[in-house]
């Protein structure tokens, strides 16, 4: 799913289209909204370096982040620490409403400022204006492709949320469907806090975005036990088709150094009997299995402490009356082998046999007494 | 203890960071502001740099902080005239953001006070590119009331704060909010989350949004089980970003119980004191 997300940011608008706008939103649950961002942001840098992107540069609205951290550091150390020209920054955090520009030295500190990154970065001095922010940002990415007019660029805002505090609703989907409307912009990606703003608010911009990326915490838990949160949770994505065909899909996230890592939520229904058995065998060299053969061959086999005569109980006399012997007698009937008999009975027929005879000393003593049966002998 | 579990070895914060400070009426936080001056001004490694600090001052006067510090071992006159530290006096009648100055100039208080925080460290700047500055707000909940009540231009006020270029470096900050007030809809309270709802309808408060940016969340709490001689509150160290201690060395969540003494805060894990 988190494939078909950076595939979309990837392949980019179609003709007669708007471009596809793809919305992160987190709440303080989780607070991985960044981080999923990251990811998109690196494999869509990743994919624009490649040339595999429909988008040939890439614009980052840096709102809540410095400017810095999307030039120089290398995102999750995907390795590459300098991005090249392709990767313009409009900065929205240095002087977002101007403050610096009434300072005596403001005019010094932004020249020293821009010294290393001047190159990748625009500074945006009013966000007020949002004509003037759309206008930069349409500025960089014309910095971005080279001034090429028909080539297409992407573009990041980090954070809709600082937007929000400025500007009202209608204003800002107003700012982000020209944005989508572009000709020259291929994929547009944003992030929002959720809970910080009214669900009518939230609602009205996610109606703008074809993909919503809902980032949920994986249980919902009690204030005092978020924290358990903060570097997994569950990922929602609720895409918009063309012909209006919605579809959602889930998927976990775990962040780790390394980047996000995301595995597919494992429904109960897949869990299927069969499947636990096989999973539960060992894995060894030898079968452990048995072919039907086998197993009718092993029903064969006759064990020697079996009873191996005539399909009649085995009946050991242990000297005490038989219990089953009495109730039969209480009852009446006599069973016709009882103790006596039946030695009688062997007797004549299978003369030939050994016996074993044994007589107690008495009832008391019980058949597998730990008694020494000769401490009563005087020698 | 504390510095274990903020994963923080004390030798200034690292640039851009915003740690951020949260108490209630039940447990005043006010004593993190001292510890983070101590570990600043009087670092354990002198080789690694000293960090200077500017104090917004809005809740004390000067003279509580240098009485409280001094106790601790942190002699704030003198840093102040090493030119270490500069303590910006919003108390004092006649200050910059009430005065006719301000009026004059016709910006917001805040845009004011930014200007005077940026002058203020661009003075202390010594040409060492390495120097850190630390610029410390108490608190924010009283610069929402300078500002009118609008949590925008705090937030702004503190984001430009970050964005100052010290040298090589941004500057970090260290802010005390309150959790439970809210200046537009009254004690929003930690019940539910820090913010009001109308109904359907979510407004969010100046503590809940910082809570969304800050790298670093402290907050203060008093005990769940009531008042104790020996136990004065609790402290939680939630860790947002990487900025303070990096991923392998610390353990998530760290929830501490301290108890103030006169001249020295002593941590401990809960239950792990007596």
């Amino acid at each position: 799913m988190a494939e078909a997300v950076a595939r979309q940011l990837r392949d980019g608008v179609a003709v007669g289209e708007q471009a596809p706008a793809v919305m992160v939103r987190d709440t303080l649950d989780t607070r991985a909204g960044p981080a999923i961002c990251d990811h998109f942001f690196s494999s869509l840098c990743s994919n624009i370096e490649a040339g595999r992107a429909q988008a040939k540069g890439l614009v980052a609205v840096a709102l809540r982040r410095t400017p810095e951290s999307y030039t120089a550091a290398s995102l999750y150390g995907k390795g590459n620490s300098r991005r090249g020209s392709w990767l313009q920054v409009v900065d929205c955090y240095t002087d977002p409403l101007g403050w610096n520009c009434r300072g005596v030295d403001a005019k010094n500190e932004v020249s020293s400022d821009r010294a290393d990154s001047a190159a990748q970065s625009l500074i945006c001095h009013d966000i007020s204006d949002l004509t003037g922010l759309l206008a930069s940002v349409l500025q960089s990415g014309q910095a971005s492709v080279n001034k090429q007019a028909t080539v297409q660029f992407a573009v990041l805002i980090d954070s809709v949320s600082v937007l929000l505090r400025y500007h009202t609703l209608p204003a800002l989907t107003s700012f982000l469907s020209s944005l989508r409307s572009c000709e020259q912009v291929s994929a547009v990606m944003w992030l929002v806090h959720a809970d910080l703003h009214e669900s009518r608010v939230i609602a009205s911009i996610e109606y703008l975005s074809t993909t919503v990326i809902y980032v949920e915490p994986q249980l919902r838990l009690l204030s005092e036990s978020k924290i358990l949160n903060i570097r997994r949770g569950r990922l929602r994505a609720r895409t918009k088709k063309r012909n209006g065909r919605v579809r959602e899909q889930v998927e976990e996230f775990h962040i780790e150094l390394g980047g996000v890592n995301f595995t597919p939520v494992i429904l109960a229904k897949d869990l299927q009997p069969p499947n636990l058995m096989k999973t539960t065998t060992p894995k060894v060299q030898f079968n452990l299995d048995l072919s039907e053969k086998e197993r009718e061959d092993r029903s064969r086999v006759i064990l020697p402490f079996e009873h191996q005569g005539d399909g009649r109980e085995a009946h050991i006399y242990d000297g005490r009356p038989d219990t089953l012997d009495s109730d039969f007698e209480k009852l009446g009937i006599n069973r016709g082998y009882a103790k006596e008999t039946v030695i009688q009975n062997i007797e004549p027929t299978q003369g030939a046999v050994g016996e074993i005879h044994y007589l107690r000393d008495s009832d008391d003593e019980r058949p597998d007494s730990d008694e020494d049966p000769d401490d009563d002998l005087d020698i | 203890m504390m510095e274990e579990a903020l994963g923080w070895a004390g030798d200034g914060l690292p640039p851009g960071a915003l740690v951020m400070i949260k108490d209630c009426v039940a447990a005043k936080g006010g004593f993190f502001l001292t510890f983070f001056l101590k570990r600043l001004l009087v670092p354990s490694n002198v080789a690694s740099g000293r960090s200077k600090v500017v104090f917004v001052g809005m809740a004390e006067p000067f003279s509580h902080y240098g009485r409280i510090a001094k106790k601790q071992g942190c002699n704030l006159i003198q840093a102040r005239d090493n030119g270490q530290f500069v303590f910006l006096d919003m108390m004092a009648a006649g200050n910059h953001l009430t005065s006719e100055r301000r009026r004059e100039q016709a910006v917001s208080p805040l845009q004011r006070l930014y200007q005077i925080v940026n002058e203020s460290v661009k003075r202390m700047q010594t040409g060492n590119e390495n120097d850190r500055v630390v610029i410390m707000v108490d608190d924010a909940s009283l610069l929402e009331v300078s500002a009118g009540g609008r949590s925008d231009q705090v937030l702004a006020f503190l984001q430009y704060c970050r964005a100052i270029n010290s040298g090589h470096n941004r500057c970090s900050v260290v802010v005390l909010v309150h959790g439970d007030t809210d200046i537009t809809y009254g004690a929003a309270g930690l019940d539910n989350g820090g913010y009001v709802e109308h109904g359907e309808q979510r407004v969010a408060s100046l503590a809940h949004e910082l809570d969304h940016i800050a790298d670093v969340v402290i907050s203060v709490d008093p005990l769940s089980t009531g008042l104790a001689n020996d136990v004065h509150g609790q402290v939680t160290v939630v860790h947002w970003s990487d900025v303070l201690s990096n991923r392998e060395s610390r353990k998530g969540i760290q929830t501490l119980q301290f108890k103030l003494m006169e001249n020295n805060t002593t941590f401990f894990h809960p239950g792990g004191r007596f």
